[in-house]
């Protein structure tokens, strides 16, 4: 998460995150490692004058001395935070906000800008601060639990159980819509939009669930808290969960801007095929980037498409952009062919819009079925009816169309837009 | 005695498939090169994809090579050479076979390595605009762009030319094509 920090989630730019909550959490952060920073001087200065002692019990196992414990247990960071043999829920809590050097609040304040920020798109920052403070706590008190450090007295903070709450709660909220990822190239190209479902993959469940299963072990892979990471990820992904239902927060919406368009809206009949259209396509003006949606309109277009009104078709066909046709090849393909079956060719204002390269690619997808032939033809020719004589898509489009011998006869077809 | 068929009528008819695909291609080579910031944001990409994946591995297997011994007991002996060995040729296996994945296989399969792939830019073969073969794309991945990478000549040739070819794509006859714009 670090070497690539998730910026935004892909959204228009008037839903991009805001700034202002990512700045409170980063500002409380700074304010509890000034507060604690005599204390974690002191611990600091404490623990480097023990002289440990080490002892084998009868089990063979190496264990620190009883008067080593006893030292541990005086240490002054305990005054301020939890520890397997002594804590309570108030330093639960305040451990969260506290760092053991600078390079460990600064890699935390980078993690906590970045997720406090892509949050604010969903949920309102008292969500946030709240899944980011329990979610915390909740990582930091399994880990006090199920560690199995040296001694019983080590005390556990930082800020990373609830950095993971956060971007647990973001992937509930953005799971099948794409994130804006930031990976320091001082570059106009150091930013790469990427499905959010893949990164939880590399993320979260290759290296964190890996990680925290060596934390089980006698001899730690090393010295983070990859437990707290990995429940704090669960405790957020949980309450971000529930949250949603209490909600009542379609699938297919993507912001908060969404929700609340979807919310005020009357909501047609279940048999009701264009007036959910119309609310789906409504939603599409308010944020063009939700796949979800479109891959829902596709579905429409397939099975539905003459019930549907030239308009209605020509503005889902709008909705799709070169990188949906990219991205979503197969569902735009099944749409494009279920319009050519129904006899209603895609608008020509969209066919014109659409890239060369987009509408081969749609086009390989067609051609994997024998049976779509003659739509696949159909749509080459649309395309490049679409258009002007003489240009370099013109004289491509014309060898492609030569190449392509007909399988069947042309279907009949009525002029799009 | 065997009948002569010209080369023509031997040539087997193309599928449509492979009509479009030679459509793709003929696209492709008509797309701008990528220029040297582009390159390089995707050598920086892989470089920290790669790290992620390598790190998983190393964890993996650190964390099998730790509960060996716990799980078996006197069986296993974690000093032994043996057992060092074993997981140390393990934990190299996975990440030679990774790496060649990764930049190899992705390469010859996609046309670019998942960094170039995410950027909007791929490796072609600079005559025909087809992705180069599993050969020349080891050429290339595996010998030609590390040498060119660690004496510099890479970078420099591209920064040089117009086309911004680097010299592991000269020696194997490749060009980087962005084929497509910023983000939608």
């Amino acid at each position: 998460m670090i070497l690539m920090v998730p910026y935004s989630p892909e959204v228009p730019k008037a839903h991009t995150p805001m700034l202002w909550p990512a700045l409170v959490l980063l500002l409380l952060l700074g304010v509890g490692f000034l507060r604690s920073y005599e204390t974690i001087a002191a611990d600091y200065e404490y623990v480097n004058e023990l002289r440990a002692t080490v002892v084998t019990d009868g089990s063979g196992h190496n264990q620190l001395a009883e008067s080593t414990q006893k030292y541990l247990s005086k240490r002054p960071l305990l005054d301020l935070a939890p520890s397997q043999g002594n804590w309570d829920y108030k330093r639960l809590i305040y451990a969260n906000f506290l760092h053991g050097s600078l390079p460990h609040l600064v890699l935390n304040w980078i993690g906590v800008f970045a997720g406090a920020r892509i949050c604010t798109t969903f949920i309102p920052f008292l969500c946030t601060l709240s899944i980011f403070i329990l979610g915390g706590s909740l990582g930091l008190l399994t880990s006090i639990w199920l560690g199995t450090d040296a001694s019983t007295f080590i005390p556990h903070i930082g800020a990373s159980g609830g950095i993971f709450a956060l971007m647990g709660a973001y992937y509930v909220y953005n799971f099948r819509f794409r994130t804006l990822y930031f990976f320091w190239f001082p570059s106009r190209h150091g930013t790469i939009h990427l499905r959010t479902s893949w990164f939880v993959f590399l993320d979260v469940l290759l290296l964190e669930l890996v990680l925290s299963m060596g934390q089980f072990l006698p001899s730690r892979v090393d010295s983070v808290d990859h437990l707290a990471h990995v429940i704090g990820f669960a405790s957020g992904v949980i309450l971000a969960l529930g949250l949603r239902f209490l909600q009542r927060w379609p699938s297919y919406v993507q912001t908060r801007a969404e929700f609340i368009a979807w919310d005020r809206a009357i909501k047609p009949a279940e048999g009701n095929l264009r007036g959910w259209v119309d609310l789906w396509t409504s939603l599409l003006e308010i944020n063009p980037y939700n796949d979800a949606l479109k891959q829902r309109l596709c579905g429409v277009m397939e099975k539905d498409a003459e019930a549907l009104t030239p308009e209605e078709r020509a503005t889902i066909f709008s909705f799709f952009s070169p990188t949906f046709l990219r991205l979503e090849t197969v569902a735009a393909a099944q749409a494009t062919v279920g319009a050519l079956r129904a006899g209603h060719a895609p608008p020509l204002p969209w066919l014109a819009a659409t890239p060369y390269d987009s509408i081969i690619r749609l086009a390989q997808e067609i051609a994997k079925n024998a049976d779509n032939h003659p739509a696949l033809l159909q749509l080459i020719l649309l395309y490049r009816r679409a258009h002007p004589e003489g240009g370099n898509v013109e004289r491509k489009l014309e060898a492609l169309v030569t190449k392509l011998s007909p399988p069947a006869e042309p279907l009949e077809i009525q002029s799009g837009q | 005695m065997g009948s002569y068929t010209p080369a023509q009528r031997r040539r087997t008819k193309r599928s449509i498939l492979d009509t479009l695909q030679d459509a793709e291609n003929e696209h492709l080579l008509e797309c701008p090169n990528a220029d040297l910031p582009m390159r390089t944001a995707g050598l920086f990409l892989d470089l920290i994809l790669i790290s992620l994946a390598t790190s998983a591995v190393h964890q993996l297997v650190e964390t099998f090579r730790s509960t060996f011994p716990v799980l078996l007991g006197k069986w296993v002996d974690p000093e032994s050479s043996n057992f060092v060995f074993l997981f140390l040729f393990v934990s190299w296996s996975a990440k030679v076979c990774l790496a060649y994945f990764y930049f190899i296989w992705t390469t010859h399969r996609f046309g670019g390595t998942p960094a170039k792939l995410l950027l909007g830019i791929r490796v072609v073969d600079a005559r025909t605009g087809e992705r180069p073969s599993i050969l020349w794309t080891f050429l290339r991945e595996g010998l030609a762009k590390p040498l060119g990478l660690t004496l510099l000549a890479s970078p420099v040739c591209a920064a040089i030319r117009k086309d911004h070819r680097a010299l592991h794509d000269l020696a194997t006859r490749t060009v980087v094509k962005r084929v497509r714009g910023g983000p939608p």
